[in-house]
């Protein structure tokens, strides 16, 4: 599970001084559940899954990951997620197989159990075909593949993942898009952040909507419309945007 | 802390090795351009001191006007050609051209101008020219021995011991002690060329090991594993200490190997054969093993600070600077005298320089060796701890 408590970041900008990229967010995610982070680009929802990943600290508030605390628990926290993004790439000069065994070597896995997880990460992800190749001859769809098998090569509870279509084809869009839902299947915590909303209304059991560092609404599918009174996703959005826009115009 | 109770590092240690040992720029900078550099210097040196020490034939213009019997002398002696020309400035413009060496012009009656004590020879040479500064201070030499020639006659005549014209003579012996490296050229140049490649070696790869790792977003990846910053920040610095002692010892093995080769080419650079002492070896080792620790941690630190690889690499081109001056200045030092000086054993990098210097001519100077290691060590932990401070620090390591 996944619980944000007041949760807020501020960056330092030389030119601009002090930014607020997010502002006491509160948002829960369940296992067995998708949540999805809807929001501009810009909108501070990478900002918010590097928080709960323990990439950087937030500035306010806090967040259970996992069932540790993301400030005080850190490593365990780490232990426990996995991280998919199309920004985080692999290691050219290794193969497949080799970079699964450094991220296994990084998880404690040693001897057997290192072989076991990966030939496990390897099947789910189908990868068998190119893992013994140099990643940096690989394909964009293999390349993540490679990427979701370290990801999940320690069987994380948490899946936090970062628009991880972006760029992609349709093919291995549809392949990122049916691992997400076959990880909810299996009872993991998935926490979803994109800004393309036909993959929001195919996959997420919870949406969170930001903009400009703050939540500006939350609920299923069904409740955003309801309560804007929309009929489509892309409708509700926009007129849950809009005051947050206004207030900060 | 040691090395199996981090986990974390040993691994970054060893994924970083495997991707460095499949970078061609690394295997060429750091491998293959040391062998070939000291490989180059060794064989050019090689020829410099195979053509100074042969005998040089060299072309002499002398006026046509000269005294025609002192003209005949000078055409005698096997290592002059002498070419004659119409007037001085003539010879001069030969000289310019690089066609002779010297130009010479004689009174008419050098004999008479002799015997009068009032000879004068007027010779014009270039001193940007090795050869003509040597063919100059060879006629210096045998107008010297003309002198005293002339006077041991005068002293015959007058029934006077012809002795007294070199009255006083000078025996030098040249008492270097053969071991080592001792009296080879390239003693100066070794150590300069070792330090130099200690660091270019793991300059050749750093930018990539920290801020290209940020640019291209594994680094991100890295950060969300369960291994602390501090052991991925060691980790490289490992992997790095071991490219940049590669490196070095890649210099260092290349001179074993074309000193012990004995090759006709070379053997003026070892006079006295290539050897060294067990203590010399381990002198080495300690100075290398700690000036590497130096470079690593430094270099790391810097690439962990920079935003990307073209960043890097800039702050790395000015680092460099700061190794290079010290490293030159190790091969001059002898002219300055201060090579004793207590000053030159706290000198980072220039008392490294020197402790490999005086190891490889089995001069063990523990003054050099101490502080070299101490001031090493002291740097090197300073820089290490700057290194893991950048790695701890989200605004150093996120920004791109």
């Amino acid at each position: 599970m996944v619980q944000t408590d007041k949760i807020s970041k501020q960056f330092h900008d030389p030119k601009k001084g002090l930014i607020q990229a997010v502002d006491r967010v509160d948002f829960c995610a369940q296992p067995g559940q998708i949540t999805g982070l809807l929001g501009v680009n810009g909108a501070g929802k990478t900002t918010i899954l590097r928080m709960l990943s323990t990439v950087i600290r937030p500035t306010e508030g806090t967040a259970i990951v996992a069932g540790h605390d993301v400030k005080s628990e850190a490593a365990k926290v780490r232990a426990k997620i996995g991280f998919i993004s199309t920004g985080t790439a692999l290691y050219g000069r290794l193969t497949g197989r080799e970079m699964l065994e450094y991220f296994g070597g990084l998880y404690g896995y040693q001897g057997q159990s290192l072989k076991t997880q990966i030939e496990k990460a390897i099947a789910t992800t189908e990868s068998g075909d190119f893992a013994d190749q140099l990643c940096d001859k690989m394909s964009t769809g293999q390349k993540q593949r490679i990427g979701i098998a370290r990801a999940i090569l320690h069987e994380p509870e948490v899946l936090f993942l970062d628009e991880p279509t972006s760029g992609l084809d349709i093919l291995s869009s549809q392949s990122i898009l049916g691992f997400v839902e076959s990880a909810r299947d299996a009872g993991k915590t998935v926490v979803f952040s994109t800004h393309i909303m036909s993959e929001v209304e195919r996959l997420c059991d919870q949406i969170t909507l930001i903009h400009n560092g703050v939540v500006c609404g939350s609920g299923t599918l069904e409740d955003l419309k309801s309560q804007t009174g929309s009929t489509t996703l892309e409708q509700a959005f926009l007129a849950l945007v809009r005051p947050v826009e206004e207030a900060s115009a | 802390m040691k090395f199996d109770t981090i986990p974390g590092a040993r691994q970054v240690f060893r994924k970083e090795i495997k991707e460095m040992l499949r970078d061609r720029r690394v295997l060429i900078g750091a491998f293959v351009m040391p062998i070939f550099m000291i490989a180059l210097f060794v064989f050019l040196m090689g020829f410099v001191m195979n053509t100074v020490t042969k005998k040089q034939v060299l072309e002499i213009a002398v006026t046509k006007d000269s005294d025609q019997q002192f003209l005949e002398n000078l055409k005698a002696v096997d290592e002059l050609i002498i070419v004659t020309t119409n007037d001085f400035e003539s010879g001069v413009a030969m000289l310019k051209e690089k066609r002779v060496k010297l130009v010479l012009d004689f009174p008419t009656n050098m004999s008479e101008a002799v015997a009068q004590g009032k000879a004068e020879i007027h010779a014009g040479f270039m001193r940007d020219d090795p050869l003509s500064a040597l063919a100059l201070n060879a006629f210096d030499k045998a107008i010297s021995q003309a002198n005293q020639e002339a006077i041991r006659t005068v002293l015959r005549n007058q029934g006077m011991n012809e002795g007294l014209a070199s009255a006083i003579t000078l025996n030098a012996e040249d008492r270097t002690e053969k071991k080592g490296m001792a009296g080879s050229e390239l003693v100066n140049l070794l150590p300069y060329l070792i330090v130099l490649w200690a660091f270019f070696g793991g300059m050749s790869i750093v930018s990539d090991l920290v801020a290209g790792e940020k640019e291209r977003g594994t680094m991100e990846t890295l950060l969300i594993s369960p291994v602390r910053r501090a052991e991925i920040a060691i980790g490289k610095i490992m992997a790095l200490s071991l490219i940049c002692l590669g490196s070095a010892s890649t210099t260092f093995v290349g001179i074993t190997v074309l000193g012990s080769l004995k090759l006709e080419m070379t053997k003026n650079l070892f006079p006295s054969g290539f050897h060294i002492t067990i203590g010399g070896v381990l002198a080495i080792l300690a100075t290398l093993l700690t000036l590497v620790f130096v470079f690593a941690t430094s270099m790391t630190a810097i690439s962990a600070y920079a935003r990307n690889i073209r960043e890097s690499q800039t702050y790395l081109s000015l680092m460099s600077f700061v190794v290079l001056l010290p490293a030159v200045f190790s091969q001059l030092i002898g002219f300055t005298g201060k090579e004793t000086a207590n000053w030159v054993s706290w000198t980072p990098i220039l008392n490294s320089a020197m402790s490999i210097r005086n190891a490889l001519k089995s001069e063990v100077t523990m003054s050099y060796v101490v502080g070299a290691v101490s001031v090493n060590l002291v740097i090197g932990v300073i820089c290490l701890w700057i290194a893991i401070r950048l790695f701890r620090r989200e605004d150093i390591l996120q920004r791109v």
